[in-house]
């Protein structure tokens, strides 16, 4: 939306500066298209000092939806992991099937289930630059957050399924260890720690997300952790086995079942609350009860219901409210009264409806 | 009193509106309650209504499989078939998929929230994505299955087992199949496509309100109807022509799943009769049995072949992989409906363009712009607009003129519209 005309000194990144009302002032930080370098410490930063330096609009709109010349880091950095990862499993489903190894057949079948995965993280994130259209009218941010779902989703069926196995290796109760799959595990652990140390800044449970793509990050990093732990489990297992602990490969596929389920979940209910059409997460309740009873408390105003409020992407919030004016009474005025209201907690797309009684 | 005849000749509209000094409820343009018409109570009993006959689907087909699955793991252990009980394992995930669908469809039910605004409904299509996935997963393990028996040259597979369990398997799925997908033409609530565009603002107050006479008349009888709040007189627009139009009320009933054209009354009449009208979660599972049928179908083809000539081995995962991909084409399209009611997309079966040129053309409007319309769930649309009138122009006149026009026209429910002068 256009800028918001100041009845009270307000900052797209910072919420309400000067002398407005501190408390519903927040930081946001912008996305890593125009901060190359530094990472900004919202701490540190102060809304006083410098102007802000104007936000990247996006590569000019352009028919193709991937645009990979424009790619940013992430995206790059995203790109080489899911060729490293293809390029494994391929070799890895290669030999399994050449030498008849069903240990690396399975194996190579988790690793092309995260390339898929992958694979639309980074569609996400290329097609979600692309501007609103007649049949996506908010855009395509949202692809953003339907892949950190998507992963979300995949790596709790990788949970449950390493469960099963474990549950498999309890019954059956085979000690013998396949040593070719140490191999295996030892490439995996490497390709995905290199992808943790790519994301390194997303490799947190609980992140607090300020835009479409941290939620997109932090699951491509939860996703290359999981598969990290997996494989080190898989390693600890072995040796466990060669040390001569029995059910060790039990206890091993257990704990990593559990600590990928309790890695994924708060990823799961956020992005899943976005999905929800949630009201926006970093206004409390208390400041929405606040901004009606503001405008009810105008002279002009006898009744304002039905305020719904929902997160398109994390940091954008689009509202809709309607109000009952007073017959005779200037709409316009109130209207511009109530968008100042919830532009000073950050709803910029607000409709509202007047009805005069 | 005014009376118009929009662009349908059988239709003809009459609305009356009493003078509103009935204290601030006047006009269609008010909903009362926090969550309007998504949690009314009218809504709210055919909803249930809808919602329980699809439960009692579900738990009937989720006890089905489970005897099935039962039966299954003891004769696998009896038998120590590893075939016998890898299909008892897909039966649980079969249960599974029913699990998730019960849980959306009970959950759809809760009552919205100041941070839910507008309610749970979203969780049906989210427990439908879910849904899929497992589907999409399943099919990856079944693929990743016949590769292992590929490998397993030392002739562990008994052709004549692996078709014994398919063709059960198939059985038990074929019979889940048509309890799910058996669509009911009689009675009152079943079979309902989830979601009707309702287009009536329901009033609480109102005496003329027989709203529990549902009628569901396969000869196709669709009427759209709106009436407005509290003091004013009913309206009935009548779509057909042999209905009489008198002050009787009748629900509308429309395909939504599948028709692209909702607000069409005359073809979802004629569609109404024929396409079957799912719940997408009931159609979901439906999707789920299917697939395993049609991969049942393939194991069995393999079975069949290793049984006879077990030297070709390669057309069982050749036959595999082509039935996952088939079974892979058919969610495709529920995939591509959730993904568009999740991207908050404009519904396909609304245009867009026509309604902004139409509103375009009504006097008093210059100009509308920041138009959105989603969708919450399948059925239910809402809108959000901006509209500029003249300086001059009644706006209160304009925006009843506006949204009367998108209630009736495009069956949208929910709207919501800002008047700006220029």
């Amino acid at each position: 939306m256009d800028t918001p005309t100041a009845k009270v000194a307000w900052n797209a990144n910072y919420g309400v500066v000067s002398s407005g009302d501190r408390r519903l002032a927040f930081s946001r930080q912008l996305s890593s298209n125009a901060t190359a370098n530094t990472p900004r410490l919202a701490r540190s930063d102060s809304s006083i000092t410098m102007p802000m330096p104007p936000l990247y609009q996006g590569p000019k709109p352009s028919r193709k939806l991937l645009r990979l010349a424009t790619a940013s880091r992430p995206m790059r950095r995203l790109a080489l992991l899911l060729a490293l990862n293809v390029a494994y499993s391929a070799t890895e489903l290669a030999i399994g099937l050449f030498t008849g190894r069903v240990g690396l057949v399975s194996d190579a079948f988790h690793l092309t289930f995260g390339c898929g995965l992958l694979t639309f993280s980074l569609f996400a994130m290329a097609a979600s630059r692309t501007k609103p259209d007649n049949m996506y009218t908010y855009g395509y941010k949202r692809l953003e957050v339907l892949a950190a779902f998507t992963n979300a989703v995949f790596l709790l069926f990788l949970s449950f399924s390493l469960a099963v196995e474990a549950l498999h290796a309890f019954m059956q109760d085979e000690s013998e260890h396949k040593h070719y799959l140490i191999v295996s595990a030892v490439t995996n652990l490497s390709v995905n720690l290199l992808g943790v140390w790519f994301f390194r800044s997303y490799a947190r449970v609980n992140i607090v997300y300020r835009n479409a793509e941290d939620m997109n990050y932090h699951s491509v990093c939860l996703h290359v952790l999981a598969d990290s732990i997996r494989s080190a489990g898989l390693i600890l297992a072995s040796w466990f086995l060669s040390l001569g602990i029995e059910n060790a490969e039990v206890l091993c596929l257990g704990i990593v079942s559990v600590a990928v389920f309790m890695l994924v979940l708060p990823l799961f209910k956020a992005a899943g609350n976005i999905l929800l059409q949630i009201a926006p997460g970093n206004v409390p309740p208390s400041a929405f009860a606040k901004c009606s009873r503001q405008i009810t408390a105008c002279e002009d105003v006898s009744e304002v219901w039905q305020g719904r409020f929902w997160e398109l992407v994390p940091g954008q919030a689009v509202g809709s409210l309607s109000i009952r004016v007073k017959s005779g009474a200037d709409d316009q005025a109130v209207l511009e009264y109530a968008h100042g209201l919830y532009q000073d907690l950050g709803i910029q797309d607000l409709t509202v409806q007047t009805d005069e009684s | 009193m005014e009376s118009h005849h929009s662009s349908h000749p059988q239709i003809a509209e009459v609305k009356m509106d009493i003078a509103s000094s009935a204290s601030g409820a006047a006009g269609n343009k008010v909903c009362r309650g926090a969550a309007c018409d998504f949690s009314d109570s009218s809504n709210t009993s055919k909803d249930a209504k809808e919602r329980s006959a699809s439960m009692r689907k579900l738990i009937i087909a989720v006890i089905l499989c489970i005897i099935f699955m039962t039966v299954e793991v003891v004769g696998g252990i009896k038998a120590n078939s590893l075939a016998i009980l890898t299909d008892a394992a897909h039966l649980l995930s079969d249960v599974a998929a029913f699990a998730i669908s019960l849980f959306s469809l009970w959950a759809a039910g809760w009552e919205a929230t100041p941070q839910q605004s507008y309610g749970f409904f979203r969780i049906e299509i989210l427990g439908a994505l879910v849904s899929i996935q497992l589907i999409w997963l399943l099919a990856g393990i079944l693929v990743y299955e016949a590769i292992v028996r590929l490998i397993n040259e030392s002739g562990e597979v008994q052709g004549s087992l692996m078709f014994a369990v398919s063709a059960f398997g198939l059985f038990v799925n074929i019979i889940m199949a048509v309890m799910l997908g058996h669509d009911h033409g009689h009675g009152h609530g079943h079979g309902h496509g989830h979601g009707h565009g309702h287009s009536h603002d329901h009033s609480h107050g109102d005496s003329n309100d027989d709203h529990s006479h549902h009628e569901e008349q396969e000869q196709g009888h669709v009427h759209r109807h709106e009436h407005s709040h509290g003091s004013s007189i009913t309206v009935t627009t009548v779509n057909h022509h042999n209905h009489p139009s008198t002050g009787q009320h009748h629900d509308v009933e429309e395909s939504l799943l599948k028709h692209e054209d909702g607000c069409e009354g005359t073809q979802s009449a004629a569609k109404a009769a024929k396409k079957p009208r799912r719940n997408i979660n009931v159609h979901s599972a439906y999707l789920h049995v299917l697939g395993d049928s049609i991969q049942s179908v393939g194991v069995m083809i393999g079975g069949a072949v290793i049984w006879y000539k077990p030297e070709w081995k390669i057309i069982d995962l050749i036959c595999t992989l082509i039935f996952s991909v088939v079974v892979l084409f058919t969610t495709i399209r529920m995939l591509r409906n959730i993904l568009e009611v999740l991207m908050e997309s404009t519904p396909r079966e609304i245009d867009a363009t026509r309604l902004e040129r139409g509103l375009c053309e009504m006097e008093g409007v210059v100009a509308v712009h920041e138009l959105h319309i989603w969708a919450i769930t399948v059925g239910k649309v809402l809108l959000a607009c901006h509209v500029t009138i003249a300086r001059e122009a009644d706006a209160d006149q304009i925006l009843d003129k506006v949204i009367g026009y998108i209630k009736t026209e495009y069956n949208i429910s929910h709207v919501t519209i800002q008047i700006e002068r220029e």
